[in-house]
């Protein structure tokens, strides 16, 4: 009897699933959790760790091609994975910008030698990546940007301020973007570059956040020599290179947050079945258990959203501009799932995060402030409704 | 998960927009919905000689028997041209009852006549109450010498004013049960309601020792009551999906060319943003209704969740679409003559049918035991 391609496929991947999910039970451990009292430093320390474990036994960046460490892993394995890893609920991998951003970037239109270079350790969390595009005049009109490079030579001269960047005092690696043209159009004058973080030049200070917290921070770039082979695509045609990056940033990021986004359903149902209310369970309460639903039905189609969309990207293909749907959904429903949280703790949500008495060691009240930064960055929800408005539905632009 | 109709079904939909285009134009419409009855004998017959009444009938019956996904298709584009009469009650309730609770001579007598376009019927299973529950169905059913006698009144039963046959929920003893009502039986009277939806009738059915006949094929008639209900409202939530379609094409349509202070309105954010929320929407609606598609032709277990959770989410975008449409238009969407109108009642009618959005998201929850 011979079997048919989808049988093999359905079988594979079966076996896909079970060696993760066997890998997983016996490798997620108590040095991989974090806890409150860290700082953001020591958080991405543990997170590398976890990476590194990850790494070695294949299963970060499945999708990736074999030859910079990937597994190769087909559409259905990499759903899968995300499938097992939420249901694990296993801890958050370290390189973001490098695995969602820098990687897919390099990926589709790096050298063969920056592939080589820098893919693998992307992969293994070794080099930590961050993304110089926002400037402090230079916000959502990203293109308006003034960081400028000046060919001197087989260097770049880099001059220049960015602000709202992520892992940016941790970061070795950043995928910047900067002025190379001031006579063209601003979108014509543009180049893509990667810059090593211990250059020379390159200083970087924590900005810290509204939650107290400080995940990003401010660089300055003084005379910052960088190789002209570190130029990702072509002079001054930077800004498709940024596109492509901010299409990652959309789509295929939004997969890998899916995972997210069902553990912290599930978290925020058994927050509703531990807290009482008015003597008895938040759960039994209709009005929450109605915007419960909301919210499982918000998951759950974002999901099937971001996998419907990412089945029409083949490997090596940029998502498309439906990805601003993808972001707005996932951003805005965040703050709709940790608000019901904060309302289900009644009296308990005055307390701030630190506090001993909050549930969940002050986990909502942390996350419910975090949330607001959510329609913010990565391009904010103004601009996401922009480019559907013009891209997905060709309405005129303003 | 189903990501995308295949390249037949895409076929199937494009055959379908286009026979709604040419036979189902607004004067059309407008025509149909001034009749008493909401129907058309001659678009019910054009309709039919398409196969379309034989897409949810089992094979052995004449039917085409396909993947609920087609039939989702299907009534995808029949939403979208807002398309009269009692096809949904017909191919989406009745059918679909009868397959699962009749036995074996009701099926062969009536699903023959149905796949063929030859019998109209429908399901009638509320009651006079607030209440969408089976629980307050409070119709007798007592045998008699020729089968049973129903006593009791029926609410909001769909386009029965023009059914062959009614399939009535009743209560035999203390079991739920369904019983096959032939059209013109004795103590048996239709009201028409004044509805919002024009181009479908809602009824009231009274039912005074009116004979009816027991549809004993199924174990567990409650079940297979819910079963019926999950496909209507498959077929539904497409029906919705279609028109939040219609809606958005319009008022983008219209944005694109309506100028106000000198630029197009499109371009004004206070405008155009309002259409993206409904764009993602329509996209989450997409993505649940195959999803629901794809349950119940391959995932029994899922099929409850699924099913809720696209009715619920269906409904409202619809009529959340609605009000957005009209907005878009200004002063010519709210009028008689636009047919934004019909699109507007449409949803609203739709938003309760088969259970509003706050009963299918309880169930939701239920459905994965929360």
């Amino acid at each position: 009897m011979t079997m048919t391609t989808a049988e093999e496929q359905a079988i594979s991947d079966e076996a896909f699933r079970a060696e993760l999910r066997n890998w997983l039970s016996q490798n997620i451990t108590e040095e991989f959790r974090e806890n409150r009292d860290m700082n953001f430093r020591e958080r991405v320390a543990v997170r590398k760790t976890w990476q590194k474990k990850l790494f070695e036994a294949g299963w970060v960046g499945v999708g990736w091609p074999k030859e910079y460490g990937g597994r190769g892993a087909t559409f259905s394995q990499t759903v899968i994975y995300n499938e097992e890893m939420a249901l694990a609920k296993a801890p958050p991998t370290a390189n973001v910008i490098g695995l969602g951003m820098a990687g897919p970037t390099i990926l589709s239109v790096g050298t063969a030698e920056q592939k080589a270079r820098y893919l693998p350790k992307i992969l293994s969390g070794e080099e930590i990546w961050c993304q110089g595009f926002s400037e402090p005049n230079s916000g959502s009109d990203v293109a308006s940007l003034q960081s400028k490079a000046v060919r001197d030579g087989d260097n770049f001269v880099v001059n220049g301020h960015k602000v709202w960047t992520s892992f940016g005092y941790v970061a070795d690696y950043c995928i910047l973007l900067v002025r190379t043209d001031f006579a063209a159009p601003k979108h014509k004058g543009l180049s893509y570059l990667i810059v090593d973080m211990k250059s020379p030049g390159v200083s970087t200070r924590p900005l810290v956040q509204m939650t107290g917290d400080a995940e990003f921070a401010e660089l300055l770039f003084e005379d910052v020599k960088v190789p002209a082979q570190n130029l990702v695509g072509e002079i001054n045609k930077g800004w498709m290179v940024a596109i492509t990056t901010l299409m990652h940033e959309r789509g295929s990021f939004s997969f890998n947050t899916v995972v997210q986004f069902e553990q912290r359903m599930q978290n925020l149902l058994e927050l509703a079945r531990e807290q009482s209310r008015e003597g008895r369970p938040a759960i039994q309460d209709p009005l929450i258990r109605q915007r419960l639903a909301k919210l499982y039905i918000d998951v759950r189609t974002f999901k099937l959203n971001t996998l419907r969309q990412m089945s029409f990207v083949t490997k090596g293909q940029i998502p498309g501009p439906e990805g601003s749907l993808l972001k707005l959904h996932w951003s805005e429903l965040n703050q709709r799932l940790v608000e019901l949280a904060f309302e289900i703790a009644g009296p308990y949500s005055a307390l701030a995060p630190d506090s001993d008495d909050a549930p969940n060691q002050g986990r909502w009240q942390y996350e419910y402030m975090r949330a607001r930064g959510n329609t913010i960055e990565a391009g904010t929800s103004e601009v996401q409704r922009n480019i559907v408005a013009e891209r997905v539905l060709g309405l005129p632009h303003y | 998960m189903y990501f995308d109709l295949n390249s037949e079904q895409k076929m199937l939909a494009q055959t379908v927009r286009r026979f709604v285009e040419k036979e189902c134009t607004s004067p059309k419409i407008r025509q149909i919905m001034q009749t008493p009855d909401a129907y058309d004998a001659d678009l019910w017959n054009k309709m039919a000689a398409q196969g379309w009444m034989s897409l949810t009938v089992p094979e052995e019956f004449g039917g085409l028997n396909e993947s609920w996904l087609t039939v989702a298709a299907v009534f995808e584009e029949l939403g979208r041209g807002i398309v009269p009469g009692p096809f949904l009650a017909t191919v989406a309730l009745a059918a679909p009852a009868l397959a699962l609770t009749g036995n074996a001579n009701q099926k062969a007598r009536w699903l023959p006549l149905i796949a063929e376009g030859q019998a109209k019927a429908t399901v009638a299973y509320l009651e006079p109450v607030n209440s969408y529950s089976f629980d307050s169905i409070k119709t007798t059913a007592t045998p008699s010498a020729n089968g049973y006698q129903l006593n009791g009144t029926k609410m909001f039963a769909l386009d029965a004013q023009v059914a062959d046959f009614i399939i009535v929920a009743a209560m035999d003893g203390s079991d739920l049960a369904l019983f096959l009502v032939e059209a013109g039986a004795e103590g048996l009277k239709i009201e028409l309601l004044e509805g919002m939806d024009l181009t479908r009738r809602l009824t009231r059915i009274t039912l005074e020792n009116t004979p009816a006949a027991k549809m004993d094929g199924a174990k567990d008639a409650r079940e297979a009551l819910e079963q019926t209900l999950f496909r209507a409202c498959l077929a539904l939530s497409a029906e919705n999906m279609g028109g939040i379609q219609w809606i958005l094409d319009t008022s983008v349509a219209y944005a694109k060319n309506r100028e106000q202070y000198g630029r197009l309105i499109g371009s004004y954010q206070a405008v155009a943003h309002p259409l993206v929320d409904r764009t993602l929407e329509l996209t989450s609606t997409r993505s649940a209704l195959y999803q629901a598609a794809y349950d119940l032709d391959h995932n029994p277990t899922g099929v409850a969740e699924a099913v809720s959770l696209v009715k619920a989410l269906s409904s409202d975008s619809y009529r959340q679409s609605a009000y957005t449409g009209i907005q878009t238009l200004g002063g010519i969407g709210f009028t008689w003559e636009h047919d934004m109108q019909l699109y507007f009642r449409r949803a609203s009618a739709n938003w309760s049918l088969f259970g509003d959005p706050t009963w299918h998201r309880e169930l939701l929850l239920k459905a994965v035991g929360v």
